[in-house]
């Protein structure tokens, strides 16, 4: 396990690396200078060329890649052309709410999707089974935006039920984790579904059944438990699709987390802004998949000495 | 002939989704007479009139035909899907090819970028892009593809590399064979089966991020029929006019359900192991 879990967390720093030297390079990849993307055009040449200095623009390449990086560490992300305010106080406020929003998406689409695919298993080629998964097709269709505009539509504008913007109570989650988790319940379901059928075929789920166990014990004990760790992984896989749904929903609802944030800052063009939000949205990914690896390899040791052993 | 209406019949997700995509084609190609009115014709007297015998969709904010819009927002869809499809199989094809006939550092190299597009969130990456390259249609084509091609790397490195170890690489290779010539003429030809159908799942999902983009404003701008654009600015008229958000987004769904079926149906006929991800 610990060598694994090694493994693991370096292939993490590799990506986060990675990462860190293309989210550094958007502002040397941009046409123009620099300093010209970082300030006002009213700014005088004299105090550019001063700024220039001042953020170590005049380096060579790996010296500023190194100072950035440095930066970061601090705490320091750079100072938004737009509010004038250091980038870093407005994560704080915005990163919680992204995680709460794609956290209460997830937890949702695993809390439904599960129970909903197992059934279908269990019941297949019921009327039951192949409503749900005719339904789970048409939703996997539908882009989560337009949900969410035909939600807004019905719960907020006709039924006058639920808030149509902000994210300061409960009935504030309703609208926008759904509009995200619909697909998603979906795709789990479908999965869920043909992971269980295939457990449901092992010997051992015979064994159950000839020591006399009921059903809904089997079910529940012997093939959900069997199947979960498929059902995480692929859960954990979903989630840069999670993230990126959320982005979208989070300018629909006007919910002040990074997703809103990082569209006004490249509409504005507002360059510190938009390298934050990539790279912390980026190492969020990264961490949360590590971690899920690690719950995997936990819970299932032959994934364990699949993935330590032998190169790939 | 009878092969391929017995493949019709018994493969009903290829038959319904081949039809769709079709009737889709078919709108593209002859908008130009389907449509009543031209896209950005604007009616200042006939603003944001319900469905109707002279507007069946209605009209927008401009007293524009929302049918119309929606009939050339159709052309949209198959340009994107066109654009971007190409551009991810050239990466992904070429550096799944590369990497599984060469394996090694290439291998890991190549291996390394796949895993860092999959395991990121795509429309984060493709506004990173569209930082660097500007906004606009095409510009975020580009960017939603440069970021998605890892699933063609993957396919094709396993089938390069199961492929090169056949009889009839290595009798290739005996004839003097360069290595340009396996790859294309050889290895290439054999993993067509799983380009088309990684398209045909692929298509959907790229018109589904490239809309999403145009929608939160970053892609094809006004007075273009985008199906997201039309959706972002209903949201100001949902209160009066439904069918602003309705009609483009029902488009949209059709579209992207069209694609998944028929992107289904090639998978069970052409590569059903493909499944088993």
């Amino acid at each position: 396990m610990l060598a694994y879990t090694i493994r693991r967390l370096l292939q993490g720093i590799l990506l986060i690396i990675a990462v860190s030297i293309l989210v550094f390079s958007m502002l040397h990849l941009m046409p123009g200078d620099p300093v010209e993307l970082i300030t006002d055009r009213k700014v005088p040449p004299d105090v550019k060329a001063e700024m220039k200095r001042q953020f170590g623009l005049d380096l060579p390449l790996y010296q500023q890649y190194l100072r950035w990086v440095k930066n970061i560490f601090r705490g320091d992300f750079g100072i938004s052309i737009r509010s004038k305010t250091p980038v870093a106080s407005t994560f704080r406020h915005r990163i919680p709410v992204t995680l709460k929003l794609t956290g209460t998406a997830l937890l949702v689409e695993f809390l439904v999707g599960v129970p909903l695919g197992l059934w279908a298993a269990y019941k297949k080629d019921s009327r039951f089974d192949r409503a749900v998964i005719s339904t789970s097709l048409l939703f996997a269709a539908l882009p989560s935006f337009w949900v969410a505009v035909m939600l807004i539509m019905i719960f907020g504008v006709h039924l006058k039920l639920l808030p149509l913007s902000g994210f300061s109570s409960a009935k504030h989650y309703v609208l926008p984790v759904l509009s995200i988790a619909l697909g998603g319940i979906a795709g789990m379901l479908r999965m869920t579904k043909s992971e269980v059928l295939d457990v449901l075929n092992e010997r051992f789920v015979f064994t159950a059944y000839a020591k006399g166990l009921d059903k809904r014990t089997v079910l529940v004990k012997h093939v959900l438990y069997n199947s979960i760790i498929l059902i995480l992984v692929m859960m954990f896989l979903s989630l840069p699709w999670i993230i990126s749904g959320a982005v979208i929903i989070e300018n629909i609802f006007v919910i002040p987390g990074m997703g809103g944030l990082l569209t006004q800052a490249i509409i504005n063009q507002d360059m510190f802004v938009v390298q934050g939000c990539v790279l912390i949205i980026s190492i969020l990914t990264v961490l949360s998949n590590i971690l899920a690896d690690l719950l995997i390899a936990a819970l299932d040791p032959r994934i364990r000495v699949s993935m330590s052993g032998g190169g790939n | 002939m009878s092969d391929l209406a017995y493949i019709f019949k018994k493969n009903r997700y290829l038959r319904v989704g081949t039809i769709m995509v079709m009737i889709l084609l078919f709108i593209a190609l002859f908008a130009d007479f389907l449509a009543p009115f031209a896209f950005d014709e604007a009616n200042r007297e006939a603003r944001l009139e319900g469905p109707s015998a002279d507007h069946w969709f209605g009209t927008d904010e401009f007293g524009r035909d929302v049918l119309s819009r929606v009939i050339f927002g159709s052309r949209i869809a198959l340009r994107v899907a066109v654009l971007g499809v190409s551009i991810q199989v050239l990466i992904g094809v070429t550096l799944g090819l590369i990497s599984g006939y060469f394996a090694g550092v290439t291998d890991q190299v190549v291996s390394f970028l796949a895993d860092l597009t999959w395991s990121l969130p795509p429309i984060i990456m493709s506004m990173a892009v569209i930082t660097i390259i500007g906004k606009g249609l095409d510009n975020t084509i580009i960017a939603i593809s440069i970021v998605s091609w890892a699933q063609y790397t993957r396919v094709v490195r396993a089938k390069t590399s199961s492929l090169k170890n056949m009889a009839f690489v290595e009798t290739a290779l005996a004839y003097n064979e360069g290595h340009p010539s396996i790859l294309f003429r050889y290895i290439l030809p054999n993993t067509i089966p799983s380009i088309i159908v990684l398209v045909s799942l692929s298509i959907p999902n790229t018109i589904m991020s490239t809309t999403a983009l145009s929608f939160l404003g970053l892609g094809a701008q006004p007075p273009s029929p985008d199906w997201g654009l039309a959706l972002s600015s209903s949201i100001l008229y949902l209160m009066n006019a439904p069918w602003l958000a309705i009609f483009p987004g029902m488009a949209l769904v059709y579209t992207v359900f069209a694609f998944n079926l028929l992107g289904e149906g090639l998978r069970d006929l052409l590569d059903p192991r493909l499944r088993a991800r």
